[in-house]
């Protein structure tokens, strides 16, 4: 690095060097074990959805750290989280923990990411850094190219990518401004704060929330971009829109758009144009890099030349060559595509400029598939539209009018626009009318297809634990519940589910303590473990449903803790009266409601459960209680006989008071007889 | 074929029947015809002592009434106020003149008829008075049974009686007291 370079940079080595242990202010506690203070922000060091501040280990305060304190509506990656902590990854920035804590400044918890301090600040802090590569090749190789590729390799290795590769998250980790990593990229969705720049055509074309985790070849790409500004100093198409810079790839190639009349060296021509190949079979993979970086010089890249048509295609007043570029044109015109593409121009185009009669038949195909799919002419067209952009241009994202997104970040799609109704009912519209379905048809991916079909089913079932909210916590792991009751608590894990709800129990019982949200977040987190459970739930019967809910929760407190829940029970013991009046007897239901406050003063859910739960006791309620039945419609008989049909019942009277009378009267005779004879014996 | 099999086998059945009948008659006729003989003045005097009681017979055999229980009444009694008559006869002079006499001649058969009339209020009086008594019972017995059913209710709630129709009752008396402490009720339960 130059003088002047040095003198343009603030003085980022005035990162906190001692130690904090005494200091007093308002902190943050993450894990028991780092305390970031709130008071000591880090401006130089902030994320574009996570901002930067002092942190120390309590036991090690002399350990260099920082915070990142992440965007609570922000969804980060958990898959980062669960690999890198505590790992030293040659060329990544290290993550040494993190976890979820509540931060003062927003008065709610969020999740804290602790990195190792990088001691020799950010690499890139304006637009116009200057020429950051040294002219010496092995220098380069070795200071810059081969730390920065061993980053990428490092995460490769692991099944992750970084997808933030940028200059500006390029950091110094020591003092001497010697070791450079990659800074942080789990604060978002991947690539999600990327310029266009440094994103594949394909990913360019995607909202930034749909790019998804793409492949090491993204990060492979991006790399190569970020070789450029480096050794330019400056972006060199800044001054171009997203939408300007994305045509310029598409018609000239990634390489030529970005290089354009810039001068690099010689011998990072190779490199470049291997790294930033728009085929991603032609594109440099890390070995093929290290290959280079090694001094073995591979053979040049030679970009594919795109397969263009002699006669134009003119839509909109322009010509269109080739499929990519039409597609495009397509997206863009989104309402006066549908018209073209039923042309008989396009298929004779198809059909006479590229002899393409596949492509001309699947279009075909489409537009009847679009027919019987759909019953209105809008989303005929819309679905056209999208399924022809899929054949003319199989590797770019799905896209529907202004939502463009790689069918595999359909799950980061959902969590980041889990509060926007809106483009939530779009989504699910894309995946259960079978739109992503078709890019995975088109793709002959059978496996991702089954997938969607399983999403399709999850979203057509309307009961708890099920629908949109399903899928959102099934597809994004660290997503934390998004239930109005407990988002403020972030609740990423199934074991902080409990406190979180002991807290709003402390704070507000008025309400349920089971939503859409909070159901789904335990059936993906908790698994097949508590499926009958929901089942329970999600019975008609009040007190099945409340069943369910107690024998879910009491799981919970079984397998997470904590031990005692003082005030969620008594939130809960207040809900219970539909399972007490599940006895039959009144005198039990009378026993159990009497004994609810002590249960309830106990704070265990599953002491609660066992007490109103006890199957031995409800199988005797039940038995009992049919007896009971029985015996009520035998009296019920009886009082029918007796008092139901009184003509009936006189008649048999009278018939028993004849009968007596007869017997009376024979009585008397016999009698008489008697009497008589005795006379005679006595006379003699 | 069946069918004619078993409309032979009826036939014959009907066959036996009818003669195993007339068998019976002809055996008793020729025991009780020689009795008869030997004891006219007895008969005699049964004959007209009990003439109530065969009239009483006479109309219950013509009455559509299931159970035809006038003439045992009548005669029951009119039996009991025959028999001294009967034994003073057998005592007595015991020829048919005799028998005639003592019938026609005396009180005799003003208190034989007399006892057949006693019979007959015998028939009027006893059925309503036993009737009355049945009411009486069923009343107390609806009470009771809805006593019991107030009782379920209390331990087991309304629902034990779901399904089952509850009319009103037509005993005035018979409508439930008010269901007893459920600690008192006995149930299968207990």
């Amino acid at each position: 690095m130059t003088e002047k370079e040095d003198s343009q940079q603030p003085d980022q080595a005035a990162v906190p060097s001692g130690a904090f242990a005494s200091r007093k202010g308002v902190t943050a506690l993450v894990k028991g074990k780092y305390r970031v203070y709130a008071d000591l922000p880090l401006p130089v060091l902030d994320m574009p959805h996570a901002k930067a501040f002092q942190a120390e280990e309590m036991s090690s305060p002399d350990r260099k750290i920082f915070a990142l304190v992440c965007d609570p509506e922000m969804p980060i990656r958990k898959d980062h989280i669960k690999t890198r902590i505590g790992v030293k990854m040659e060329g990544v920035l290290p993550l040494a923990e993190a976890g979820v804590a509540l931060w003062p400044p927003i008065g709610r918890k969020t999740m804290i990411l602790l990195y190792e301090m990088p001691l020799g600040g950010r690499v890139v802090y304006s637009k116009n850094y200057g020429k950051l590569l040294p002219e010496e090749e092995a220098e380069k190789i070795t200071r810059w190219i081969r730390p920065l590729l061993m980053g990428i390799n490092n995460l490769s290795m692991r099944g992750l990518t970084h997808r933030e590769i940028r200059p500006d998250n390029l950091f110094f980790l020591d003092a001497e401004k010697t070791k450079v990593v990659w800074g942080d990229c789990i604060s978002c969705p991947p690539a999600f704060d990327q310029p266009s720049v440094y994103e594949t055509i394909e990913s360019s074309m995607c909202s930034p929330a749909g790019r998804g985790n793409g492949m090491t070849s993204d990060d492979m790409y991006a790399f190569g971009a970020t070789l450029i500004s480096l050794e330019l100093g400056y972006n060199p198409v800044e001054s171009l829109s997203p939408e300007e810079l994305l045509e310029l790839k598409i018609h000239k190639g990634s390489y030529a758009s970005l290089i354009g009349e810039s001068r690099v060296s010689l011998a990072l021509i190779e490199l470049l144009r291997g790294l930033l190949a728009d085929n991603i079979t032609q594109r440099w993979d890390v070995s093929s890099a290290q290959l280079w970086a090694d001094g073995r010089r591979l053979t040049p890249v030679q970009a594919k030349t795109v397969k263009a048509s002699q006669r134009p295609f003119l839509f909109n007043n322009v010509e269109y060559y080739s499929y990519r570029t039409l597609a495009y044109a397509f997206c863009k015109n989104w309402d006066t595509a549908a018209e073209a593409i039923r042309s008989e121009k396009l298929q004779a185009w198809l059909i006479r400029g590229f002899e393409d009669k596949d492509t001309a038949g699947a279009i075909e195909k489409s537009v009847d598939m679009a027919l019987v799919r759909f019953s209105t002419k809008e989303k005929q067209d819309d679905f056209l539209i999208a399924r022809v952009c899929m054949i003319l241009d199989p590797t770019a994202p799905l896209r529907v009018r202004d939502c463009a997104f790689k069918p595999d970040a359909v799950g980061q799609m959902l969590a980041v626009y889990a509060n926007d109704e809106k483009m939530l009912k779009t989504l699910i519209g894309l995946i259960a009318t079978g739109y992503v379905e078709s890019w995975y048809v088109l793709h002959r991916d059978r496996v991702a297809e089954q997938q969607v079909k399983s999403m399709q089913m999850v979203l057509q079932k309307p009961e708890l634990g099920m629908g949109i909210e399903r899928l959102m916590y099934d597809l994004n792991e660290g997503l934390p519940c998004q239930s109005p009751l407990i988002v403020r608590d972030y609740v990423d894990e199934i074991s902080s589910l409990l406190p979180a709800l002991e807290g709003v129990a402390k704070r507000n019982s008025n309400m349920n303590p089971i939503d859409r949200h909070i159901v789904a977040f335990i059936a993906v987190k908790f698994g097949t473990k508590v499926s009958d459970q929901i089942a329970m739930l999600n019975s008609p019967k009040e007190s099945v449903s409340t069943q369910g809910m107690l024998h879910i929760f009491s799981a919970l407190q079984r397998t997470f803790g904590p031990e005692k829940l003082y005030s969620f029970c008594a939130w809960i013991g207040g809900m219970l009266t539909p399972i007490i009046n599940g006895y039959h007897s009144l005198e039990k239901r009378r026993q159990l409601e009497k004994n609810m406050p002590k249960l309830v003063r106990k704070g265990s859910l599953p002491e609660i459960l066992a007490a109103l739960d006890d199957r031995q006791e409800r199988l005797l309620d039940m038995s009992y209680f049919e007896q009971a039945k029985k015996e009520y419609a035998k009296l019920s008989e009886e009082i029918e006989f007796l008092d139901g049909n009184r003509e009936k019942r006189e008649e048999e009277g009278l018939y028993l008071g004849r009968q007596v009378a007869a017997t009376v009267s024979f009585g008397v005779a016999v009698l008489t007889m008697f009497l008589l004879l005795l006379t005679q014996f006595l006379r003699g | 074929m069946v069918k004619r099999e078993t409309a032979v086998a009826g036939k014959i059945k009907k066959r036996k029947g009818r003669f195993s009948s007339f068998m019976s008659l002809s055996l008793s006729f020729m025991v009780l015809f020689p009795m008869l003989l030997l004891m006219l003045p007895t008969v005699v005097f049964m004959f007209l002592s009990m003439l109530p009681t065969l009239i009483a017979l006479v109309v219950d055999a013509g009455s559509k009434a299931k159970a035809k229980y006038k003439w045992l009444c009548i005669g029951g009694v009119n039996f009991a106020g025959a028999l001294p008559f009967l034994f003073k006869l057998w005592f007595g002079s015991n020829t048919l003149d005799g028998a005639i006499d003592l019938f026609i001649n005396g009180v005799a058969f003003i208190i034989i008829y007399l006892t057949a009339a006693v019979g007959w209020v015998f028939y009027r009086c006893i059925p309503p008075v036993v009737l009355n008594c049945v009411e009486m019972s069923d009343q107390r017995r609806v009470v009771y049974l809805r006593e019991l059913q107030a009782k379920l209710i209390a331990k087991w709630g309304e629902e034990v009686a779901e399904g089952v129709e509850i009319k009103t009752p037509q005993f005035p008396a018979a409508v439930a007291r008010k269901p007893a402490a459920p600690d008192a009720v006995k149930t299968p339960a207990d």
